[in-house]
């Protein structure tokens, strides 16, 4: 297929309607959530680093009730060991040239908004923008793929970026009645994925194995 | 911008710390591998993590990367990352080196590329601690060959909303003899939130007294 081929980088999140063909590589403790309306063709992808976050500065994105307070209410007792998710937007948005004279776009720094960096708040921003692009809550299904422990460093899985990711984001989407229908988490292999817009196919492809589909 | 001030003179002073190391490192791969070696002056860039992949690739550029964390004086995580390609012409040579006889099949061992990490992760940081006094160990090393991206992903997303910056020593090493391959190998150093300060203090302290 001919379609276009939309990169989606950490910390970013897209929606659109087919014919498009999101990708995301080198997933490794991020996870990709893909939210899919076959009745409509629409679908968004967002890929995700952190469980949570816990000052939550960007509330302006969704200032509106509903679905984030519940988000809210759920992931409140989770521990975060990110003192300060402001910072993030300093040195995110400062120019990442020094030594490459490689400058950061504009394009870049607005994809480097911090929503998506979030499982809570990219799911609540991802799910607002599929409605606004015109999809029904009753027909989204999910995939979710990536939150790999890339090391064997002895700690436990449940408690690695990727194991906690993955458990915030199946929390979260079972609170908003998303059924996750197709699912690639885990192991301790980098991952590929693209994203077929027309077809709601999830391959995802890692290094020296089968490219699958899920 | 003051972020980028202060990278550039963050970076004058690593020149000066790694033209030390670099030196070292040559000489401990030439120990292992048995094989002559040219050092190339080695670069050094300092980047935001998320952009780490960029000095060595695509994002999804495969490496054999081992992975340490720094403890002491400066605390963060370090990364020794060798192109797969190269990193499997590294094994060859160590396992000429080490043996002829064990070479049966063709499973090349990557724990010889954790050991080498480990040695040159060694001569980087006594190279630090001969230029600045500090004492900063590293912890056992830890082996994943994957994307670049991949390996770095939990490190950005522990530390990349909180480091200022990253450096990145890109080794290449070139041999004499005609035909044979450079090997490039990055040294990532991520310092945590507030390290980077004590690492730069005390380089800013070592040029003074060294009348530079």
């Amino acid at each position: 297929m001919a379609d276009e081929k939309t990169m989606i980088i950490v910390g970013e999140g897209v929606v659109r309607r087919a014919p498009v063909v999101f990708s995301s590589v080198g997933l490794g403790s991020c996870v990709v959530v893909t939210l899919y309306d076959a009745k409509r063709c629409v679908g968004g992808l967002a890929h995700i680093m952190l469980p949570g976050n816990r000052r939550r500065t960007t509330t302006q994105v969704f200032s509106e009730k509903g679905r984030e307070t519940r988000g809210e209410k759920r992931t409140k007792g989770i521990r975060y060991e990110i003192p300060s998710p402001e910072v993030a937007f300093t040195v995110l948005s400062s120019k990442g040239d020094v030594g490459l004279g490689n400058p950061a776009n504009a394009a870049e720094h607005a994809s480097l908004n911090e929503v998506y960096h979030y499982a809570d708040t990219a799911i609540i921003a991802l799910l607002k923008e599929m409605v606004n692009k015109g999809a029904s809550p009753p027909d989204i299904v999910a995939k979710i793929a990536g939150g790999a422990k890339m090391f064997a460093d002895g700690e436990h899985y449940e408690n690695s970026i990727g194991g906690r990711n993955v458990k915030s984001i199946k929390q979260l989407l079972k609170i908003e009645r998303i059924p996750i229908v197709g699912e690639d988490t885990g192991g301790s292999h980098g991952r590929n994925v693209d994203f077929h817009l027309h077809s709601g196919r999830v391959v995802v492809s890692t290094i020296g194995g089968k490219d699958k589909e899920i | 911008m003051k972020e980028e001030i202060f990278s550039e003179e963050y970076k004058d002073y690593l020149e000066e710390m790694v033209n030390i190391g670099a030196g070292n490192a040559a000489g401990a791969l030439e120990d292992i591998l048995k094989y002559r070696f040219d050092m190339v002056l080695p670069q050094i860039h300092v980047l935001p993590p998320h952009k780490a992949f960029s000095v060595i690739g695509d994002p999804s550029t495969s490496v054999v990367c081992v992975k340490m964390n720094m403890i002491g004086d400066v605390k963060g995580e370090m990364f020794f990352m060798v192109p797969y390609d190269q990193a499997q012409y590294v094994m060859e040579l160590a396992q000429e080196s080490i043996d002829q006889d064990q070479k049966k099949g063709d499973s090349l061992d990557l724990s010889v590329m954790m050991e080498i990490g480990n040695i040159l992760a060694g001569v980087y940081l006594t190279a630090i601690h001969d230029f600045c006094k500090l004492n900063i160990y590293h912890t056992v090393p830890v082996l994943a060959a994957d994307m670049v991206q991949a390996v770095l992903d939990e490190t950005v997303a522990r530390l990349g909303v909180n480091a200022v910056m990253l450096v990145i020593i890109v080794n290449k090493f070139e041999s004499t003899l005609q035909g044979k391959k450079a090997i490039n190998a990055y040294l990532v150093m991520i310092p945590n939130k507030g390290y980077e300060n004590v690492l730069m203090d005390s380089m800013r302290e070592a040029k003074k007294l060294s009348g530079r």
